[in-house]
């Protein structure tokens, strides 16, 4: 049912925090995952057992370092495990339905709490702004409401954030819509009808302007990002895949910071790829010179195999890069076509089974029977 | 192990050397890192050439063999053998096929030798890597399991049990026999069932080996060849469900027969004049063949219904229409020599043993065959009207008769689907179950340990029948009497350290050999069950799961060679 | 020997069960057709990781073929299902990032048809004459 989490003194961030508080103090869990401000001011995912500790919790701060599904992972993944509230971005829920196919996390015990997201900075981008003259959280509070959304002036949000258009809270156990919303009122929520009775919450209208101010900012989010397609196929035509990637510097930042790429061990640092002494003199001779540390285009080529069906777009794989390479936007213009090969959504369901693991008999029937 | 690799190219009488460099090629050999030794030889595969493996294997300590020669599936088992002779494991030994894949197909003797390079340089590269691999044995639960009490189910568990081992006989209905209980008679001899059936059901019955468990049906199996699990419940509910291990199964589920209301032009459930071949048997059992109480003068007999018919998805021959049609034309000669009898037929396929005389025995005993489509039957008066196409004289014509029987086609039974799918057994196009070779493995399916006998398989008559319920019980008793199965030795392994416990290989493996360990949360290959796909290995991303024998690094150092050469 | 006497180099991955001994036949029936292909042999192509196949083109290899048993013939009962999702995908990797895709080849190839098999590396032996080589052949920073 939709209801509204009640608001005082125009404070959000209070609003949210007591309804965090609420899930501990109701007992519907035990722990809350979600982001907190350090005593320094950085915003780091934490586990949060102590409802007073929540007055740190800053789900709002349009900041992403990480991606939350990765810390999921850890504390949900066997039993024994405590029962817990995750907040999470629409990308985090996404990247979280990816990990549960793959089994590195599970929703057993687990309520998700997905909330609008109006786009995020870069943490040094974030460190920049809290510096110098603070973060305009009202602005973009504002701009959800209407759906002219824009950053801080002097600030650009990260570079997968101005192309994103799955950006509303759209599933989870709890959905917290800031679209379109007239916060006077309140909150609004939409979560199952046993869990607002437990919480206290009494059904309210939608106020209807959710959709207008979602469709408006997916126009805009779409137009920016079909010009990244445009662009980014340009180039890879062009260059190809060794032009767009030719500064790597083999750092693995990209995998890392990957949520999906979930691997205990890189196939790439891993004695496969280890080659004789020999061999790289043969390489060396064959064509003249012979680019180090080896297999740097097979490292993306084939990360792009091993996860680009489930790469559900949070981009921080651009935001770790030290040489600045559009490792998101490489991904998002290759998987775009690919997820419709397969008809494959990532993160829409945890229905819908990885497509490489699963086949169709009557599918592609011509393929391989060409004369 | 440093790798010490001996390499031999063989001749294969002119096979190879006349189109290739064979010195050429050997002392190209002996320059690749790791080879100890090169030589070439006309016949590796003859005693002195498999002899020149063992000596230098011994002499030099080779830990690793590649023979270029013809195709590994004609040899492989041969070197493997001769390498491990001379103390080599027969895993760490690769072929080179420059016969098959080079001489015989590439005419230029330049081209062809210096392909054979490419592929010896590969098959060294390979053979660096390769790994010793042990061939292990499973134990054999003794014991089978055979699902339907039918003729193929009696005999099948019959020999078993007479070998000695517990058979577990499992049939849905509340009697032994099967389809052949309800015949009257049997061609070619026309001897009764009776004279033979009740005898064969008694000696199951009073076998100590053998457990009956009628109206029941099996309801799970899991497990693999030598260790199945099954359990077996019994229909009517209430009573508590068997657990039963055993080494093999033998399924003999048989056929339904073809419901010809499905051809609704027949008028079969319609007219009392039209009935099938079984109902047929009943009545030459009790001796009743009046229709409507009256005494039939004009009897057809009507074939391949349900069979050789397109339209209806049925496109097989059920192989025993047109001798259970001169079976029974004859009875009814014999029981009512004034009836005139005709049979319409597509074509007559009087296949087997003493088929063709049974079918010229008929014709000389008064039953007319008339080839012939049959488009219709409708009632007029007491009789019915046949209505034919003559495909000799192309032209309609009718047939009143007052008893018509259809030659109702076999088709699979959809119990024998529910198995398939515990089973994870393919089925043909037709829905029977499916063989694991046609000519090669004709009862044993694909799934090691599991056989098939009788019409489950595919229309046949009683003979065939037994013969094969004999084949799959003396192949199933292979297993039970060696007590141990081998392993498949280039399994999958998994290196617990790299895998993270994502479950796609489980997902992917249609064997169910990799499992998720529920403590540790990685994954775990049970190396009976696993055939040595590699399709689980393509699905991990780290290669915490690889083929042994076919391993990334082998085929990398495979690729390299073919790229670089 | 073509015109421009350029001689694309085929990695070829065949399974086990069907187009290796399709290859064989194409052999033992003494059917001719050119020396360019190299044939690892492995199990199945539900075992072809795409990873060989890149490895492959960035090398240098001027085609990749795979081939297997015709959909429903497969000796592992999927092993061709899955491994046409992969080739497909891979296909779609390497147009999408710039590569070449059609270099890569997949056909399903039966035991029995070793014409087919001497037909198919003909074929893809002309198409990449015409083609030209791969250029990662020459391309060291990759």
């Amino acid at each position: 049912m939709r209801a509204r989490i009640p608001v005082e003194n125009q404070d959000m961030l209070a609003a949210l925090r007591g309804f965090l508080q609420r899930l501990l103090e109701t007992e519907v869990v035990e722990a809350v995952l979600v982001p907190m401000e350090t005593p320094s001011g950085a915003v780091t995912p934490a586990l949060v057992a102590d409802p007073a500790l929540l007055d740190a919790a800053d789900p709002l701060a349009p900041v992403l370092g990480l991606n939350a599904a990765r810390a999921v992972g850890p504390v949900t993944i066997r039993e024994p495990r405590g029962r817990i509230a995750a907040v999470l971005r629409p990308c985090e829920y996404r990247a979280l339905i990816e990990l549960v196919k793959l089994q590195q996390t599970s929703l057993e015990d687990l309520v998700t709490v997905v909330v609008d997201c109006p786009g995020t900075y870069t943490v040094p981008d974030y460190q920049k702004m809290r510096a110098n003259g603070g973060v305009d959280r009202s602005a973009l509070l504002a701009g959800m409401r209407t759906g002219d959304l824009a950053s801080q002036a002097g600030y650009a949000f990260r570079d997968a954030c101005q192309i994103c258009e799955n950006f509303a809270a759209v599933a989870g156990d709890v959905r917290i819509e800031f679209f379109g919303a007239d916060l006077s009122e309140g909150i609004p929520v939409v979560l199952a009808d046993e869990l607002a009775g437990r919480l206290g919450l009494e059904a309210a209208p939608e106020d209807g302007r959710r959709a207008e101010a979602v469709d408006r900012i997916t126009r805009s989010r779409i137009q920016a990002r079909d010009a990244v397609f445009a662009e980014m196929r340009g180039r890879l035509e062009k260059e190809g895949v060794e032009g767009v990637f030719a500064a790597c510097v083999r750092c693995h930042n990209c995998m890392t910071a990957c949520p999906i790429c979930y691997c205990k061990t890189c196939l790439f640092k891993s004695p496969v790829m280890e080659h004789e002494p020999i061999q790289y003199m043969a390489w060396a001779r064959r064509k003249g010179a012979y680019r180090l540390p080896a297999d740097t285009m097979l490292f993306h080529l084939t990360r792009l195999n091993h996860m680009v069906l489930s790469c559900i777009g949070c981009g921080l794989c651009t935001d770790a890069c030290p040489a600045d390479l559009p490792v998101g936007r490489v991904f998002r213009t290759v998987g775009q076509q690919l997820q419709a090969v397969f008809e494959y959504v990532p993160g829409r369901s945890v229905e819908e089974p990885l497509p490489l693991i699963t086949f169709r008999e009557d599918e592609w029937l011509e393929m391989g029977e060409e004369r | 192990m440093k790798p010490r690799i001996g390499v031999y190219i063989c001749h294969c009488g002119t096979n190879v050397a006349a189109t290739v460099d064979v010195e050429a090629v050997t002392e190209f050999a002996a320059t690749l890192p790791g080879v100890v030794i090169a030589r070439h030889y006309t016949y590796m595969c003859s005693e002195p050439g498999q002899a020149l493996i063992k000596e230098d294997a011994r002499t030099l300590g080779l830990n690793r063999v590649v023979v270029a020669s013809c195709s590994p599936r004609m040899h492989e088992p041969t070197f493997r053998a001769a390498s491990h002779e001379g103390g080599v494991n027969p895993y760490q030994v690769e072929m080179a096929n420059i016969r098959e894949q080079c001489s015989w197909v590439h005419p230029d003797r330049h081209e062809a030798t210096d392909k054979a390079k490419a592929l010896v340089y590969a098959a060294v590269m390979k053979a660096a890597h390769l790994e010793p691999l042990e061939e292990r044995e499973a134990p054999v639960t003794p014991g089978a399991l055979v699902i339907g009490g039918g003729v193929a189910g009696l005999v099948a568990a019959l020999d078993i049990a007479d070998a000695g081992f517990p058979v577990h006989l499992v049939e849905r209905s509340d009697r032994l026999g099967g389809r052949v209980a309800e015949l009257n008679r049997t061609f070619p001899d026309l001897e009764p069932v009776a004279e033979w059936l009740p005898a064969l059901v008694d000696q199951v019955r009073r076998h100590p080996n053998i457990t009956v468990y009628l109206n029941s049906r099996v309801t799970d199996i899991t497990g693999f060849v030598g260790n199945f699990e099954a359990r077996v419940g019994p229909i009517e509910a209430g009573l508590a469900p068997a657990q039963i291990q055993v080494g093999a199964i033998v399924i003999a589920t048989g056929y339904n027969v073809f419901d010809p209301r499905l051809k609704p032009e027949f008028g079969y459930g319609i007219y009392p004049q039209v009935v099938t071949t079984l109902e047929l048997e009943q009545r030459l059992s009790s001796g009743d063949l009046t229709v409507n109480g009256k005494t039939p003068k004009e009897v057809v007999f009507i074939k391949c219904v349900g069979s050789r018919d397109q339209q209806l998805g049925r496109p097989y021959c059920s192989r025993v229409c047109c001798m259970i049609s001169a079976k029974q034309a004859q009875l009814v000669r014999q029981a009512l020599p004034d009836a005139r009898v005709t049979v319409f037929y597509m074509d007559v396929r009087t296949f087997g043993k003493r088929g063709e005389e049974f079918y010229d025995e008929a014709r000389r005993a008064g039953v007319r065959y008339r080839r012939g489509n049959v488009s219709e039957i409708y009632r007029r008066g007491e009789r019915v009207v046949v209505r034919v196409e003559d495909t000799l004289l192309a032209r309609t014509v009718e047939h009143e008769a007052d008893l018509v029987v259809l030659a109702v086609g076999m088709e699979p039974r959809p119990e024998a689907a529910d198995i398939a799918a515990l089973l994870k057994l393919p089925r043909s196009a037709d829905g029977f179950l499916l063989e694991a070779h046609p000519k090669l493995r004709p009862v044993d399916t694909a799934v090691d340990g599991v056989f098939l006998a009788g019409c489950c398989q595919g229309p046949k008559d009683i003979p065939d029948t037994v013969a094969q319920a004999k084949a799959a019980a003396a192949s199933a008793l292979i297993p039970l009497m060696r007590g141990v199965v081998p392993m498949e030795a280039a399994t999958a392994v998994v290196d617990p350290e790299l895998c993270a416990g994502c479950g796609m290989c489980v997902e992917i493996c249609p064997y169910s050999a990799p499992a998720l360990d529920p403590l540790w949360g990685v994954s775990r290959v049970n190396a009976v069950l696993c055939k040595g796909c590699g399709a689980c290995a393509v699905t991990c991303p780290s290669k915490a799961i690889r083929l042994q024998h076919f391993t990334p690094d082998q085929i990398l150092a495979q690729v390299e060679a073919l790229v670089g050469w | 020997m073509s015109d421009n006497g350029f001689e694309p180099k085929i990695v070829a991955f065949l399974c086990n069960w069907c187009t290796y001994t399709g290859a064989d036949l194409a052999g033992t029936s003494r059917i001719q057709y050119p020396p360019n292909v190299r044939i690892i042999r492995l199990m199945c192509t539900g075992s072809v990781d795409p990873t060989y196949v890149l490895k492959a083109l960035l090398d240098g290899a001027d085609g990749v073929l795979v081939g297997g048993c015709h959909p429903g013939d497969c000796h592992y009962q999927s092993g061709n299902y899955k491994a046409r999702r992969r080739i497909i995908a891979l296909k779609e990797i390497l147009k999408q990032a710039g590569l070449e895709e059609d270099r890569v080849w997949l056909r399903w190839i039966s035991a029995s048809e070793g014409q087919r098999f001497a037909d198919t590396v003909s074929q893809m032996t002309q198409y990449l004459k015409e083609k030209g080589p791969n250029p990662m052949k020459k391309e060291w920073a990759v």
